[in-house]
C-alpha cells in the first residue's frame, strides 16, 4: 500500500509547474474536458487541478451545469470543462447531451475520464462510449484509496494497454496521484505521449452489420471524417444535434442535408429492423467488453468483507421500524445545535453591529452635520435592516450548512430520498424532492436550485412549488422566539424550555405534511399525471472531510446566499423607515396602512401590523419580527423601548413579550404568526430564483400566491377553532 | 420471473428486459447496468416496502418495485 509522503502532497513536488488560475484565464492553449460516472469524485479532481472550490456532494447529479477553470503547467495555459456526471452517452437525458455534444462537438485536446477504481468494470462502459467518440482520453483511476480499503488491487500497466490509453491511479482527496495525471494530461495534449490503438466493440451481427455499413456510407461521402462509427451510432438512435450538425455541413464539408439524406434512410431502415434489440446489443456488447478488461487486470477480494460497514449503516438507517426515528432524530439533532448554537454568535454580532457601530454611526453623522432624514434614511434604515439580517441570518447559517454539507458528503441524504421516496410517490411526485425539501430547511432558494437534479419537467415543477413548505433558516427565528415567548409562559417551569421546542418542531412537520398535501394537490389537478420513473443510485459511505467542508458550505452556500439577503434587505429598511417617516394628513403612510389592513388582519387572527410586516419584509423573512416590533412601537406609542419612528431595535424577551402585548397580541395571534410564517410567500430571492428556474411568470405568481392562499385559510380556521374552544 | 419478485437473500442474473418496458425506461435501466449476464441481489428494503436497493456491479440502484417489474431474471442462487 503506498502511503502519502508529504512530498507527494506538497505542491513544489512535480506539481510545481502547476499554476491554478481558477476561472480567471480567458485565454487558453488546450482544452481538458473532464467526464465520469457521478459518484466518482469527478468534482474532486476538477478541484485539485483548478483550486476552485466548487461543491462536491456525495448524491447523484450534482454537476448539471458545467464548471469550468483552469490552470496553467508548464508554461502552458490549460481550460478544464467539468461535464456532468453520466453513465452513459446513449441516452437523451440533457445531462448525457451537453457531455456527449462537447466531447464531439467542443474538440476537446484531452478528454480525462474519471473512474472510481472499486467499480471499474461499471465505470469502463463511459470510457469505451467515450473512446468510440475520440482516442485522446487519460483515464484518472479515482478513488484508489477505497479500492485498496476494499481489499481491490488493479494492474494499472495491463489496464493501459488492453485500453491504449495511459491510465494514472490517483485519490483525488488527498492529492495521490494528481501530480502525475497533470504530467500526462501535459504529454498527451503537446503531442509527446498518443494513444495507441482503438478499442473496438464487438457487436452482434445484425446490430454490428448496422453500424458498420452506415458508417461506411458515411466514410464514402468524405473518407477524412474521423470517428465515423460513433456518428453511425447517433444516426441509428436518430440523435438530433448529429443529424443537423451533419446537415449543416459542421462536421464535414462535404456533407450537406442532400447528401445525408440516404444515409438517414439507411439507418432508420435499420432501426426499424432492429428495434430495442439495437440498443440492447450494444450495451451488451459495451459490458461483455468491460467484463474482459477487468478480468484481466482486476484482483478483488471475493469474499467483500470490506463492504460489510456500508451494509451495516444501511441496515439500520433504512431499517423498517428504525429507520423513520432515526431521520427525525438526526434532523432534530441538525436544528437544535443550529438553535442553540447560533445564540451566542447572533447575540454577539447584534451587539457589535447595534450596539457598537450603531451609536458610533450616529454620532459621525451628527457631527458631520447630516440633515436628520439623511442619517435616519441610511443609517436607521439601510444600516439597521442590514445590520439585522446579518446578526439574525449569519450564525444559524454558517451552523446549518456545514452540518447538512457533513451529513451530505457522509451519503446519509439519497437513504434519506430512498426512505420517503413511497410517500412521494403516492403524491405523484419524485423520490429525490427529499433531497430538495431537506435543502430547504436551510435556504429555499438553495432548495429551488437543488431541484436540478430531478429530470423530469413535471415533478421538477412540483418540487419547486413545494419548497416554500420547508421551513427555512430565515423563519426559525421568528418561530422560536414567539414559541419561547407566548408558549413558553403557558407552560410550568419544567416545561418552558421543551414545550417551545416542540412548538417549532410541529409547525415544521405541519410544512412537510403540507409538501406532500400540495405535491398531490399539484399533481392531481394543474400539473396532472403520474408519478415517473425513479431511479437513485446510493452512493458508498464516505468518512466526510471536515475542515474543508466546513470552508467549503460557508463560501459556497452560507456567504452566497447572505450576500442575496443583505442585498434585498437594505432596500426594505429604506422602505420601513420612509413609511414611518412620511406623514400623509397628519400620521405617517405606515399608520395609514396598518389601519386599513387590521380588519383583514382581524379576520384571520391576525392584524395590519403583522400583514404589513410581511409586505415590508418579501425581501427577507428575517426582517418580519424586527418590522413587527418597530411598527407596534408606532401605533401603540412610547413603550421605552425603541423611542424613534422606523427604527429597527433589539430588545429582550420579556420588553419584546410586553411590546406586543401592548399592541394587542394574545397567545392566539402567535401562534396564528408562527402559522403564518410557515404559510406565506417566498422571499423574494427564492421569487428570483423560482423564476429563472421555471423561466415562467405563470409558476412564479402560483409558487408565490398558493402559500399565502394557506396561511389565510389556515389562520383563519386556526382562529374559529380556537375560539370555539376558549 | 422479474426482479420485482426477488427475495432478500437470492442471487439472480438479469435475462432482458420486458419487450413492454417504455423506450426511456429501457434505455436508464440499460444505462445503470441492467444487462444480460449482470448478476444481481436485494441489498434493502425501504421501510415502506418501496423502493428496493439492488446491489448490481458493486453499485446500489434503488427502483421502485413497479419499475423493477421491467428487469427478467433468472435465479441462480438461494442463501440464507
Amino acid at each position: 500500500m503506498k502511503m502519502n509522503t508529504m512530498c507527494d502532497v506538497c505542491e513544489l513536488n512535480a506539481s510545481a509547474k502547476l499554476k491554478k488560475l481558477g476561472d480567471a484565464a480567458d485565454r487558453s492553449d488546450y482544452t481538458i474536458a473532464l467526464a465520469g460516472n457521478p459518484n466518482t469524485g469527478k468534482s474532486t479532481v476538477f478541484n485539485a487541478l483548478t483550486g476552485l472550490k466548487q461543491h462536491t456532494g456525495n448524491w447523484p447529479g450534482k454537476t448539471v451545469v458545467r464548471a469550468e477553470g483552469s490552470f496553467s503547467y508548464d508554461g502552458r495555459k490549460f481550460k478544464i470543462v467539468d461535464l456532468p456526471g453520466t453513465y452513459s452517452l446513449l441516452s437523451t437525458s440533457e445531462d448525457e447531451e451537453v457531455a456527449r455534444d462537447f466531447v464531439l462537438f467542443g474538440k476537446p485536446d484531452v478528454t480525462v475520464v474519471v473512474v472510481d477504481a472499486s467499480r471499474l468494470q461499471r465505470n469502463l462502459s463511459l470510457v469505451l462510449q467515450i473512446l468510440e467518440i475520440t482516442p485522446r482520453v487519460v483515464l484518472c483511476l479515482n478513488l484508489m484509496d477505497e479500492a485498496r480499503r476494499h481489499h481491490i488491487t488493479i494492474d494499472v500497466r495491463t489496464l493501459s494497454r488492453d485500453l491504449g490509453i495511459p491510465v494514472v491511479a490517483a485519490s483525488a482527496r488527498s492529492k495521490e496521484g494528481i501530480p502525475e495525471l497533470l504530467k500526462t494530461v501535459h504529454q498527451m495534449a503537446t503531442g509527446s505521449v498518443w494513444p495507441s490503438k482503438k478499442t473496438v466493440l464487438h457487436t452482434p451481427d445484425k446490430t454490428g452489420r448496422a453500424i458498420d455499413e452506415v458508417a461506411h456510407a458515411l466514410s464514402e461521402l468524405d473518407p477524412a471524417l474521423p470517428n465515423t462509427r460513433w456518428l453511425a451510432m447517433r444516426l441509428m438512435e436518430e440523435d438530433s444535434s448529429i443529424i443537423t450538425a451533419l446537415q449543416k455541413e459542421e462536421l464535414s464539408p462535404k456533407i450537406d442535408e442532400e447528401k445525408l439524406k440516404p444515409v438517414l434512410e439507411l439507418a432508420s431502415t435499420y432501426r426499424e429492423e432492429l428495434g430495442d434489440t439495437y440498443r440492447n446489443d450494444l450495451v451488451e456488447a459495451i459490458y461483455a467488453r468491460s467484463a474482459q478488461i477487468v478480468k484481466g487486470s482486476v484482483a478483488s477480494d471475493t469474499s467483500q468483507r470490506s463492504f460489510r460497514v456500508d451494509r451495516a449503516i444501511d441496515n439500520i438507517v433504512t431499517h423498517k421500524i428504525w429507520g423513520f426515528p432515526i431521520m427525525f432524530l438526526l434532523l432534530g439533532i441538525v436544528l437544535w445545535i443550529t438553535i442553540v448554537g447560533a445564540n451566542y454568535p447572533s447575540q454577539w454580532l447584534s451587539g457589535l453591529l447595534l450596539g457598537n457601530i450603531y451609536p458610533f454611526l450616529k454620532s459621525g453623522a451628527q457631527s458631520l452635520n447630516f440633515p436628520w432624514w439623511l442619517s435616519g434614511f441610511l443609517i436607521d434604515g439601510v444600516y439597521m435592516s442590514t445590520a439585522w439580517v446579518v446578526s439574525v441570518m449569519l450564525p444559524p447559517m454558517a451552523i446549518f450548512f456545514p452540518l447538512f454539507t457533513l451529513l451530505e458528503d457522509f451519503g446519509y441524504l439519497p437513504r434519506v430520498a430512498f426512505n420517503l421516496d413511497r410517500i412521494f410517490k403516492t403524491a405523484g411526485a419524485h423520490g429525490k424532492q427529499a433531497l430538495t425539501m431537506t435543502m430547504g430547511f436551510g435556504c429555499n432558494a438553495a432548495g429551488v436550485v437543488a431541484t436540478r437534479i430531478i429530470n423530469s419537467p413535471r415533478e421538477k415543477l412540483i418540487a419547486i412549488l413545494t419548497n416554500n413548505f420547508s421551513l427555512c433558516n430565515g423563519r426559525w427565528p421568528t418561530q422560536i422566539l414567539l414559541a419561547t415567548i407566548f408558549l413558553g409562559a403557558l407552560a410550568s417551569h419544567g416545561g418552558a424550555q421543551v414545550i417551545p421546542v416542540l412548538a417549532v418542531v410541529c409547525v415544521a412537520v405541519l410544512g412537510i405534511l403540507f409538501t406532500f398535501f400540495t405535491s398531490w394537490l399539484l399533481s392531481n389537478t394543474l400539473l396532472k399525471g403520474a408519478s415517473s420513473f425513479f431511479t437513485l443510485e446510493l452512493p458508498p459511505y464516505r468518512p466526510p472531510k471536515l475542515w474543508q467542508t466546513l470552508y467549503t458550505s460557508f463560501i459556497d452556500r452560507t456567504l452566497i446566499i447572505l450576500g442575496r439577503a443583505v442585498v434585498f434587505a437594505a432596500p426594505a429598511g429604506a422602505i420601513i423607515w420612509l413609511i414611518s417617516n412620511i406623514n400623509v394628513s397628519g400620521q405617517s403612510v405606515a399608520l395609514w396602512l396598518i389601519q386599513g389592513l387590521d380588519p383583514v388582519g382581524l379576520f384571520i387572527g391576525l392584524n395590519g401590523v403583522i400583514l404589513l410586516a410581511y409586505i415590508v419584509a418579501i425581501p427577507a423573512n428575517e426582517i418580519v419580527i424586527p418590522t413587527i416590533l418597530m411598527l407596534t412601537a408606532l401605533v401603540v406609542g412610547s413603550t421605552g423601548v425603541g423611542n424613534e419612528a422606523g427604527v429597527l431595535f433589539e430588545a429582550s424577551d420579556s420588553q419584546v413579550a410586553v411590546l406586543l402585548q401592548a399592541g394587542g397580541w394574545t397567545t392566539l395571534t402567535a401562534v396564528n404568526v408562527m402559522l403564518f410564517s410557515l404559510l406565506h410567500n417566498p422571499c423574494s430571492t427564492t421569487i428570483y430564483t423560482i423564476y429563472k428556474e421555471t423561466g415562467s411568470r405563470k409558476w412564479t405568481t402560483v409558487a408565490t400566491l398558493l402559500p399565502v392562499l394557506y396561511g389565510v385559510i389556515v389562520c383563519f380556521l386556526c382562529t374559529r377553532i380556537w375560539n370555539y374552544f376558549s | 420471473m422479474h426482479l420485482g419478485l426477488l427475495q432478500k437473500g437470492q442471487t439472480a442474473v438479469v435475462t432482458g428486459l420486458s419487450p413492454a418496458c417504455r423506450k426511456e425506461v429501457r434505455q436508464r435501466l440499460l444505462d445503470l447496468g441492467f444487462v444480460k449476464g449482470a448478476e444481481i441481489r436485494v441489498q434493502n428494503i425501504s421501510p415502506l416496502n418501496d423502493p428496493v436497493s439492488y446491489n448490481i456491479y458493486n453499485t446500489l440502484i434503488s427502483l421502485r418495485r413497479n419499475d423493477a417489474a421491467n428487469v427478467l431474471i433468472e435465479i441462480k442462487e438461494q442463501n440464507v
